[in-house]
């Protein structure tokens, strides 16, 4: 999966571009319907770099914060 | 906060109904119905006679164009414009602690409740009010300032003429929403202030929310004579 000029991201697999959706992530037992780019081909689901080392952790703390 | 969403979704709204035991044909307000995602279902799905008031103008037109079927009125649950005893059961989701004058707010619904009508609420909390930090909390926390305590809260209820038939804790619906919201890019400070703030103050104001863990409750009172 990678870049190309035109900032579009692409899946390595299909070879296609990824398209913005809803897809649900299950974190710590709870799920979240969150918007992110997917193939429509394979389902494969692309988590930003943003999401992955900073809203995660963000999200940990809110639902551990019992 | 958002607008329009609220932790449990139409899934804590239908726990709330049925805990109510709400007949078909009954006629219920929802107090602070934004734009009458609740009304709808409660319409459509269990064939309650619905009416929807909120203080928003731009919120019920929103509404209006989603459901142009509903009926919906803008206007102050501090002075509701309603007859006595004109409904069966009154439902207030995430809006009671935003809306001004909490006493007068249950006079209303006092008065437009039949006798043993129901109301049903869900809201924040703070749940951990004697911990240090905990005013500053209530006093700086933007659209969430609102929480309810709840030993002062069941008070207020039960001196307003209802009787209070359950209390539940959904805080885990609570955690969920925010980080819910933060997965979808809506950062702390918007949660916590709605607006923007200096970076040690809402570091304070993150720091103080960790103590006093705000959560959220539903609660069923009966409209007592």
């Amino acid at each position: 999966m990678g870049n190309d000029l035109q900032s579009k991201i692409i899946c390595e697999k299909c070879r296609i571009d990824l398209t913005p959706g809803k897809v649900t992530l299950t974190y710590l037992n709870s799920s979240f319907p969150v918007d992110l780019y997917k193939c429509a081909k394979c389902g494969i689901v692309y988590i930003p770099e943003d999401l992955a080392l900073g809203k995660m952790d963000m999200a940990k703390k809110a639902l551990k914060n019992k | 906060m958002p607008e329009g969403i609220r932790p449990g979704g139409l899934l804590l709204t239908e726990h709330l109904i049925e805990l109510c035991d709400f007949k078909r044909g009954d006629r219920i307000l929802d107090a602070g119905c934004g734009t009458g995602t609740s009304l709808d279902f409660m319409c459509r799905k269990k064939r309650y006679e619905t009416t929807g008031i909120d203080l928003s103008d731009f919120m019920l037109k929103k509404g209006l164009e989603k459901f142009p079927d509903l009926h919906l009125v803008q206007g102050n649950a501090m002075h509701l414009p309603f007859s006595d005893n004109s409904f069966d059961g009154v439902i207030a989701e995430c809006s009671l602690s935003i809306m001004g004058d909490i006493r007068k707010v249950l006079g209303e619904i006092k008065r437009v409740l039949v006798t043993g009508g129901k109301f049903a609420i869900s809201d924040i909390y703070i749940r951990y009010p004697e911990q240090p930090g905990a005013i500053n909390y209530l006093l700086s926390a933007g659209c969430i300032s609102g929480a309810f305590i709840q030993d002062e809260f069941i008070n207020i209820v039960n001196n307003s003429g209802f009787n209070i038939l359950l209390w539940e804790d959904h805080s885990k619906l609570w955690r969920e929403f925010i980080a819910g919201l933060i997965l979808n890019g809506i950062s702390i400070c918007d949660i916590l202030t709605c607006s923007s703030s200096k970076e040690k103050e809402m570091e304070v104001l993150i720091s103080s929310a960790a103590k006093v863990k705000p959560g959220y409750f539903s609660l069923i009172a009966e409209n007592i004579l």
